[in-house]
C-alpha cells in the first residue's frame, strides 16, 4: 500500500477544482464563449419586513463522519485500542494534546479543521445535535439521501421534499416575487426542494445569462417564452422561473460583492456558493430558501481527518460557514442554516484507515434565534445527554436517539413560522429539543 | 414502413395504462398525427441513436424495424471508417494503453499531468456519440458507463477510466453481463474508486461490496442484508492492483493471497437463495460474481433500468418481467437482452423521454452535422448543464429521470446559440447548408421541422418562430436564420426523443 500513498501525496487531487479540471479536459473555450448578453448591475434592496427567517440548507453528501466532525472526547470508548469503536489511526486526539480537538463543553470537541466554528458556538449561534439522523436501515447513500430529503422514511408516495413542501405551504416573503428557492452551485433542484414553487438551480451566479448575439437576446428570449407556454407543466414552470431568474440576477452585482464583517470565503466551489448565497440574501429580492451541496464525505479509505481529504473537507465546510456567519449575521439575525448528511460512519476504523457506512451522526444548526453554544442529544433512555459508544446500533454504529425531523420541525415552526408540520413531515410527531429560542 | 408489428400480448387496457403513465409524469402525449406505425419507427430510431438523422431514418425504412434493430446489435459488421480513421490520430492513442503505460505517460520528468488522458477519453466519447455509425453501441456504452459509473475525480481514475472505457465498458457492452461485471470488478479504476484495492481480511473495506450489490446487480431492494454486504466484502478481500515489494504502484489487477480471507462463507443465509462459498482464494470472489450475475433480482434490476433508458421512464411490470426472463434464460447475454428491450418499442409505442444534456448536445450536433477540431472542448457545453461524461460524483451514475433534469434550463437554451457562435473556435461546419434551398418563412419553418424533429412542430413553436422571422416570401438574411436556428434548438419538442 505504501507506493500508492506516496503517489497520492504527490497528486494534490483536491487542489484541482472542477473548473481547472474542465480546462485540463477541454472546454476552456466554452467558458470564453459564454459571454452573457446582459451585464450587471447595482445591488439594491427592496424595503420589506418579514417575520420569517431565510433558510440555508447544506447537505453533506456521502455520509460525513460525525465522530470526527464533533468528537465525543470524554467517551473513553472513542479511544479504545480494540473492539468495535477502535479508531487506531483516525481518532482525533483529546483537547490539549498535539492535534487535539477544540473542546466545546468538556464532553465534545471540534476536529481541528472544524474549529473555525468555535467562534459561532461561543457566540451562542451554533447548536450541534449528536446521535441524530435518519433511522433508515439500508446504509445505502441513495436511499438514505432520498428519504432524508423527502422527509419520510421508506416512502413510496412522496415526491416533494420537506423544504419544497414548506415553500409550497407558505406565502412568498415578498409579493410578486420572481424566485423563492435556489440550489446554489447546483445543476438540479435537489430532492429537498422538489415540488417547490419558483425554484431553480443556479450553477454559477456570475454567469447566468442568455448567450449569443446580445442585440437579439431579448427577441430570442421572447420567442422561447412563447414556445414554452404549451410545454408540459414541469418544463413550462422551469422555463418561467428561469426567465424570471435571468432578470432578477441581472440586478445583483455578484462579481463586485464585498462581504461584510471581515469575512473571507474559501476559494472553493462551496465557498463561492456560500458567498453568492450571502449576496442573494442581502439583496432581499425575496429568495427565502437556498440549498448548497458539499460532497466528498464518503471516506471509506485514507480518511485523513488531520491532514487528508477529510481535514480539507471539514476546513472548507467550517471556514465557509464561519465566513457566511460573519458576513450575513453582522447585519441580520433572520437567517437559519441547517447542515445534515445522509448517515454517520461506522464507529470503528477499517484496514484502509477509513470508515464504512454507519448510522447516527451529528447535525449542525446555526442561526440568530438558535439556542446555541450547546451540544444536544439524548441517551438510550431518552434523557438529554450523549448517546454513547457503549451500545452500538447493530453492534456497529452510533445509535440515533434524535430524529433529524425533530430538529427540522422546530426550525420550520419557530424560525420559518410554518405551522403545517403535519404536511411537511407526514406521519411524524415531532419532539422539540429546545434548540430555537 | 408498414412492417412494424404492433402488439401480441398487450391488452388495450394495458396499452392505455402504459401510455397514460407517461402523461402522468408530464411527458407530452405520443404524437399520432402521422399514424402509429410511423411514430413507432421514429421513436425506435430515437431510442437507438443519439439523434435522428435522414441517413438513420432511411436505413430503418429500408431494413424495417426488426432489421434495423439487428443491424445495430451487430456493430462489428457496421463499417465506421471515418470515425475509425480519426481515432487512429495522436490525440486518441491513450485509449489503447495499459494502466501502467498510462501511469508512465502521466508521470513524466517529475510532473503529473492527466490532461492527455482526459482529453483523449472525452474527445473519443463525444466524437463517437456524434459521428459513429455504430450508434446503438454508443448508446449501450453510455448506459453501462452510467451503470458502472466511475468519477474521473476519484483517486487515479482520471488515468484509469481510460483503460476501463476500452477494456471493460466498450469490450463487453453487448457481451455477457457476467464478463462485464467481472471485468469491472477487476478494473483498476473500479478497484480505486470503490476502494477494493485496500479491502483486506482484518477489518475489510465494504465500499465495493455494498455498491456491487446495490448498484451493479441486485438493487437496494433485491433482498440482501448488511451481513451479506460484509460477506461479499470478505469474498473480495485481496482483489487489488498493489504489487507487494515493488517501488512504484502497479496498476494491473492481481489477487493478493496474503490479504485474502480464505474461510468458508455463506451468502443470503436463511433465504431460498442461500449459497455456501467453500474455503478458497480468488475463487470466492469469482463465485460471488457468478451468483450475482444469475440472481433473479439482478435480472429484474437490469431489465427495469434498460427499459427506462431504451423504452420509457415507467415501464410496465410485464415488460420488466419479460426482459428479466430473457436475461435469465440467456444467462445474461446482453445482445439478447437488449434485443428484448428494443422490441418492446414495437409492442407499445414508447412515451417520449426527456433528453439529458449530453444527449441534447449530441443530437443538436447531429442536426447541424457539425464537426470540430477539438471534440473535448465541445463537451464543455454539457459540462455547463452538469452532464460532462464521467463526472457524476457518486457511484450510482447520472440520473435518467425527467424530474432531475427539468430544473436547469438556461445552459440548455444557450447550447444552440453557442454552437452557432462564430466566436467559438475550432468549429468547422456550415449551418448555412442546413437552410440551402429553403425559400421564405414557410420554407424555413418546414426545413426546421424536417431536420430537428422529423414530424410537425407544435403550434406555439411554429407561432413563435414565425413571429421571430416575420412572414415573408423572401428568405431571411443568414444572421436572422442563425438566431432562428438557435431558437429551434430550444423548442420544447426538440427536448424530447
Amino acid at each position: 500500500m505504501e507506493p500508492a500513498r506516496t503517489a497520492r501525496a504527490c497528486r494534490e487531487y483536491n487542489e484541482l477544482s472542477r473548473r481547472s479540471f474542465l480546462r485540463a479536459g477541454g472546454g476552456a473555450a466554452i467558458a470564453a464563449a459564454m459571454v452573457p448578453a446582459w451585464l450587471p448591475r447595482v445591488t439594491y434592496a427592496r424595503d420589506h419586513r418579514s417575520d420569517r427567517d431565510v433558510i440555508l440548507s447544506i447537505f453533506l453528501r456521502g455520509g460525513a463522519d460525525g465522530l470526527t466532525l464533533c468528537v465525543p472526547h470524554a467517551d473513553p470508548l472513542y479511544y479504545a485500542a480494540n473492539g468495535p469503536t477502535a479508531r487506531p489511526t483516525i481518532a482525533i486526539p483529546p483537547p490539549g494534546t498535539s492535534n487535539g480537538c477544540t473542546d466545546l463543553d468538556g464532553v465534545f470537541g471540534l476536529a481541528p479543521a472544524m474549529s473555525p466554528l468555535k467562534e459561532v458556538f461561543d457566540n451562542g449561534h451554533l447548536a450541534i445535535v449528536h446521535g441524530c439522523g435518519l433511522t433508515d436501515t439500508s446504509r445505502s447513500h441513495f436511499d438514505a439521501m432520498r428519504f432524508m430529503e423527502l422527509g419520510q422514511l421508506n416512502t413510496t408516495s412522496l415526491f416533494s421534499g420537506w423544504l419544497g413542501r414548506h415553500l409550497a405551504l407558505s406565502d412568498p416573503i415578498l409579493p410578486g416575487v420572481l424566485l423563492r428557492g435556489v440550489s446554489m452551485g447546483g445543476y438540479a433542484v435537489p430532492t429537498t426542494m422538489a415540488g417547490s414553487p419558483l425554484t431553480t438551480p443556479v450553477p454559477d451566479a456570475l454567469n447566468y445569462g442568455i448567450a449569443g448575439n446580445p442585440r437579439t437576446a431579448g427577441a430570442r428570449m421572447s420567442a422561447m417564452r412563447e414556445m414554452y407556454e404549451s410545454a408540459p407543466t414541469l418544463l413550462r414552470n422551469a422555463a418561467e422561473t428561469t426567465s424570471g431568474t435571468i432578470s432578477l440576477l441581472e440586478s445583483i452585482n455578484f462579481a463586485g460583492y464585498q462581504p461584510a464583517g471581515g469575512a473571507r470565503y474559501p476559494e472553493t466551489e462551496f465557498g463561492r456558493a456560500l458567498k453568492a448565497s450571502a449576496a442573494l440574501i442581502k439583496a432581499q429580492v425575496g429568495v427565502e430558501a437556498i440549498c448548497v451541496d458539499r460532497g466528498d464525505w464518503d471516506t471509506h479509505s485514507q480518511a485523513g481527518p488531520l491532514t487528508g481529504d477529510l481535514a480539507r473537507n471539514m476546513d472548507d465546510l467550517a471556514s465557509g460557514l464561519q465566513a457566511f456567519y460573519r458576513d450575513v449575521f453582522s447585519s441580520t439575525t433572520r437567517v437559519v442554516c441547517v447542515v445534515m448528511s445522509e448517515f454517520g460512519r461506522r464507529a470503528g476504523e477499517n484496514a484502509s484507515r477509513g470508515t464504512d457506512h454507519g448510522h447516527g451522526n451529528a447535525m449542525f444548526v446555526m442561526g440568530g434565534r438558535i439556542n446555541g453554544g450547546r451540544v444536544y442529544g439524548r441517551d438510550l433512555a431518552g434523557q438529554p445527554g450523549w448517546v454513547g459508544l457503549g451500545e452500538l446500533y447493530e453492534d456497529l454504529d452510533l445509535h440515533i436517539t434524535v430524529d433529524y425531523r425533530d430538529i427540522l420541525s422546530e426550525v420550520i415552526q419557530k424560525c420559518l413560522n410554518n405551522q403545517n408540520l403535519g404536511a411537511i413531515f407526514p406521519g411524524w410527531t415531532p419532539r422539540f429539543e429546545g434548540i430555537v429560542a | 414502413m408498414s412492417t412494424v408489428p404492433i402488439g401480441f400480448s398487450v391488452s388495450a387496457a394495458e396499452l392505455a395504462r402504459t401510455l397514460s403513465s407517461g402523461l402522468a409524469m408530464g411527458a407530452p402525449p405520443v404524437d399520432r398525427r402521422q399514424g402509429a406505425v410511423a411514430d413507432a419507427m421514429l421513436r425506435l430510431v430515437n431510442r437507438m441513436t443519439f439523434g435522428v438523422t435522414r441517413a438513420e431514418l432511411d436505413l430503418a425504412i429500408q431494413r424495417g424495424a426488426e432489421g434495423y434493430i439487428e443491424h445495430h446489435l451487430h456493430p462489428e459488421s457496421i463499417a465506421d471508417t471515418d470515425v475509425d480513421a480519426r481515432l487512429a490520430g495522436a490525440e486518441y492513442n491513450v485509449l489503447t494503453k495499459s494502466p501502467n503505460e498510462l501511469w508512465n505517460l502521466y508521470y513524466q520528468g517529475g510532473r503529473f499531468d492527466s490532461s492527455p488522458m482526459i482529453r483523449g477519453l472525452i474527445s473519443a466519447t463525444t466524437l463517437r456519440a456524434a459521428r459513429s455509425k455504430r450508434q446503438f453501441l454508443e448508446r449501450a456504452v453510455e448506459f453501462w458507463s452510467d451503470h458502472f459509473s466511475i468519477y474521473l475525480f476519484a483517486d487515479f481514475c482520471d488515468i484509469l477510466k481510460v483503460w476501463d472505457d476500452t477494456n471493460v465498458i466498450r469490450k463487453h457492452a453487448l457481451g455477457k453481463f457476467r464478463s462485464l461485471l467481472l471485468a469491472s470488478a477487476r478494473s483498476p479504476a473500479m478497484l480505486n474508486y470503490l476502494n477494493n484495492n485496500t479491502n483486506v481480511k482484518d477489518h475489510p473495506n465494504e465500499n465495493y461490496a455494498r455498491e456491487v450489490l446495490e448498484l451493479h446487480t441486485m438493487g437496494v431492494d433485491g433482498g440482501y442484508t448488511q451481513q451479506d454486504v460484509m460477506t461479499v466484502a470478505r469474498c473480495f478481500t485481496g482483489w487489488t492492483h498493489f504489487a507487494a515489494g515493488t517501488p512504484l504502484a502497479s496498476l494491473q489487477y492481481r489477487f493478493d493471497p496474503a490479504t485474502h480471507d480464505f474461510t468458508a462463507k455463506t451468502l443470503f443465509a436463511g433465504t431460498p437463495h442461500e449459497v455456501v462459498i467453500p474455503p478458497g482464494g480468488e475463487s470466492q470472489g469469482l463465485k460471488v460474481i457468478e451468483v450475482l450475475s444469475r440472481h433473479p433480482s439482478t435480472a429484474k434490476f437490469i431489465a427495469r433500468k434498460m427499459l427506462r433508458r431504451f423504452w420509457g421512464e415507467q415501464p410496465a411490470d410485464w415488460m420488466v418481467d419479460h426482459v428479466a426472463q430473457v436475461f435469465l434464460a440467456t444467462d445474461g447475454d446482453l445482445r439478447e437482452v437488449f434485443r428484448a428491450v428494443l422490441r418492446q418499442n414495437l409492442q407499445v409505442v414508447a412515451p417520449r423521454k426527456y433528453k439529458r444534456p449530453f444527449h441534447l448536445l449530441i443530437s443538436t450536433i447531429r442536426v447541424f452535422d457539425a464537426d470540430f477540431a477539438s471534440w473535448a472542448d465541445i463537451a464543455g457545453l454539457a459540462y455547463l448543464c452538469g452532464h460532462y461524461p464521467f463526472l457524476w460524483p457518486a457511484p450510482n451514475g447520472y440520473p435518467d429521470a425527467l424530474a432531475y433534469w427539468a430544473g436547469l434550463q438556461l445552459p440548455r437554451w444557450n447550447m444552440g446559440a453557442m454552437l452557432l457562435d462564430s466566436r467559438y473556435p475550432s468549429t468547422f461546419y456550415d449551418a448555412r447548408k442546413l437552410m440551402a434551398g429553403a425559400v421564405g418563412t414557410d420554407g424555413v419553418l418546414k426545413r426546421i421541422e424536417d431536420v430537428f424533429l422529423g414530424e410537425p412542430m407544435l403550434n406555439h413553436e411554429r407561432g413563435a418562430l414565425r413571429a421571430f422571422l416575420g412572414q415573408s416570401s423572401a428568405t431571411p438574411p443568414w444572421s436572422k436564420l442563425q438566431d432562428a436556428l438557435s431558437i429551434a434548438t430550444t423548442m420544447p419538442s426538440f427536448q424530447w426523443y
